[in-house]
């Protein structure tokens, strides 16, 4: 703006000067074109200087500042804690300020991102959210305090010091805040929170089916093979391995079917003998699901089930529960 | 930069831990979250299995009839269910002329439905069965009779099997006379001219019979003595005196016919008439002795 106000003043010296011009004219001229030329000369530098007071004008009664992010803080400087299988409600928060007074600041946007993708990444639920209209409260004077959600899912990147972290080399890095704020005049800056390192945590987690349905069978039977499904997926941000245990099957008072008469595998149609034998503790079940990467998880594998039953077993319908625990791989 | 510094500060909290836990005090927590363990219903239906009998057996390979009246019979059977011993609840028998058939009805001369059992404890799969048939009667045709256990479960299915070693029950010939018989008074040296007076004879066994017969001398005091072959019988009533069968002191015996019973009390029976003569030289008296029937098969 100084530049402006030198160049409006040299283009005034110059038609100052100009005036001087005219006055050394030599004296062969008419005095008509004299008059002319001098007429034209003086209305030129009047409008110049017209022109010159309302740019003037412009620069010093209407000039604006770009506004400020300041005190950019994640999840108020703690750790982010996914819920598996949906989203978790993360906020970001700063303080913009506008020395032309808050009603200037137009807008503010933010990011959180892993730090590994930078401020410029593409929304990606995995590491990179977008918030484009933050909301802006508290505001008094020059500065309001912005707040910016994000609906984090559960199988956003971790960075803490788990299994999966460490091996992407995740685990050096963290989750960003990042704010920007823009003015009425499309003045812009953005800050980030520099002083906080807030990790999003592992999250082993996942999801079965609710039941399944054993072959009928005579006492002292046993199914040929795994053949009843249930579908286990990932609900968490890292890949899994699933722990499983199970209380016996009853029916009225007295029938009861330990749980070792289950057996399961990952492979269908296992035969029986070569199945897992299920037990009242957890046993762990290599199945190296993957993390997920979008919602609903397609993360999915099968684990196939099948059952005997003992000599002695009364007749009825037995039902249990089974536990299946998730494990980071 | 921060995360430098909370880098370098986490091996010196490590460190802090490793201490504490070595001093008996854990501090230390997974940051790791874990999800919510899941459950999963399974489900699975049990077949009932119809109960079955084994090991069927009357307890007596020969069953010996009690002559007008009833006999025990105990059969006893294994009944099976690997629905568990627990499962089974009821068990019935069946004691038949095996001509007859398993599927025979309730008869006393060859078919005994319905007999109560006993089961025992559980032992695993299986109960034992104490069958008793306590009213065997006299009448139950002799010859090869077996056993037949029907057992039910708590869902009603049943299983059921006969002995593969028939009992026999044996042939009874058995009778009973009534009574006594009071001979019309004689002067000494007569005789009655028929025989009138009645002996009724009842086949309480299980076949047809004739009856041997023997007497003893009737006496009177301490010297009178008629001796028994002053005593005479016939099938006939009012029979000549000439024509009746002299008794004798050893059995003789005597063509009745009298057919098999076939219900209880007897259906079969016939009389026996009697007569006496009165020796010359006979003290006057009451003269009393004992005469004997015998039922022999016919």
């Amino acid at each position: 703006m100084r530049g402006l106000k030198s160049d409006h003043k040299d283009k005034i010296m110059k038609n100052l000067n100009s005036f001087r011009l005219i006055e050394s004219i030599p004296a062969s001229f008419s005095l008509r074109r004299q008059i002319r030329a001098g007429f034209y000369f003086f209305c030129s530098g009047i409008l110049f200087l017209i022109v010159s007071i309302f740019v003037l004008y412009q620069n010093i009664c209407f000039s604006t500042s770009a506004p400020t992010v300041s005190s950019v803080s994640l999840n108020g400087g703690s750790n982010i804690t996914l819920v598996e299988n949906t989203t978790t409600l993360v906020s970001a928060t700063g303080t913009v300020t506008d020395t032309d007074g808050y009603s200037d600041i137009s807008s503010v946007t933010g990011k959180i991102y892993r730090s590994g993708v930078g401020n410029d990444c593409s929304a990606d639920n995995n590491n990179c959210y977008e918030d484009s209209a933050c909301a802006t409260s508290s505001c008094d004077g020059n500065s309001c305090t912005a707040t910016c959600d994000f609906n984090v899912y559960f199988y956003a990147e971790p960075t803490d010091d788990g299994i999966y972290a460490t091996a992407q080399g995740w685990n050096t890095q963290e989750w960003i805040a990042w704010i920007k704020t823009i003015d009425s005049q499309s003045a812009s800056s953005s800050a980030t929170n520099t002083t906080q390192a807030v990790d999003v945590n592992t999250l082993a987690a996942l999801i079965i089916d609710s039941s399944i349905t054993y072959d009928a069978l005579d006492p002292g039977q046993n199914m040929a093979s795994t053949t009843k499904q249930i579908y286990a997926t990932t609900t968490g941000n890292v890949p899994i391995d699933v722990q499983i245990k199970g209380d016996a099957m009853t029916y009225g008072a007295t029938g009861t079917i330990a749980v070792t008469n289950q057996r399961y595998s990952t492979t269908i149609n296992d035969a029986w003998a070569s199945a897992n034998t299920a037990s009242s503790s957890y046993q762990t079940l290599e199945m190296d699901l993957p993390k997920p990467t979008a919602h609903p998880s397609t993360s999915t594998d099968i684990i196939y089930w099948g059952w005997q039953v003992p000599s002695g077993t009364p007749d009825g319908t037995y039902t249990g529960t089974n536990y299946f625990n998730a494990v980071e791989d | 930069m921060a995360k430098k510094i909370k880098k370098s500060l986490s091996w010196l909290v490590i460190l802090a831990l490793v201490c504490l836990s070595t001093a008996g005090v854990n501090f230390f927590s997974s940051e790791v979250k874990a999800g919510t363990a899941q459950q999963s219903i399974p489900s699975g239906s049990v077949n009932n299995i119809a109960p079955t009998v084994s090991a069927v057996n009357i307890t007596d390979a020969t069953v010996t009839l009690t002559e007008n009246g009833t006999t025990s019979v105990t059969i006893t059977a294994t009944i099976t269910d690997t629905n568990g011993g627990d499962d089974i609840s009821s068990a019935t028998g069946l004691f038949y002329l095996v001509s007859e058939g398993t599927s025979c009805n309730d008869d006393d001369n060859d078919c005994y439905t319905n007999i109560s059992c006993t089961l025992g404890a559980t032992d695993g799969n299986n109960k034992n069965a104490t069958c008793t048939a306590s009213d065997i009667y006299f009448h139950a045709i002799p010859g090869s009779w077996g056993a037949y256990v029907l057992a039910a479960d708590n869902d009603a299915a049943t299983g059921s099997a006969t002995d593969t070693t028939p009992s026999t029950v044996a042939t009874l010939n058995a009778l009973i006379v009534t009574g006594t018989i009071s001979y019309d008074a004689l002067n000494p040296g007569a005789n009655m001219a028929s025989t009138t007076k009645a002996v009724n004879a009842t086949t309480t066994g299980n076949a047809a019979i004739d009856v041997a017969i023997k007497g003893d001398a009737m006496t009177f005091g301490s010297t009178g003595t008629i001796a028994v072959t002053n005593q005479r019988y016939s099938t006939t009533t009012n029979d000549a005196w000439a024509s009746a069968n002299t008794a004798s002191s050893s059995y003789v015996s005597l063509e009745v016919d009298m057919a098999k019973p076939t219900t209880h009390p007897s259906d079969a029976g016939d009389i026996i008439y009697w007569a006496w003569a009165v020796p010359s030289g006979t003290p006057d008296g009451t003269y009393s002795g004992t005469n004997y029937f015998n039922a022999v098969s016919d």
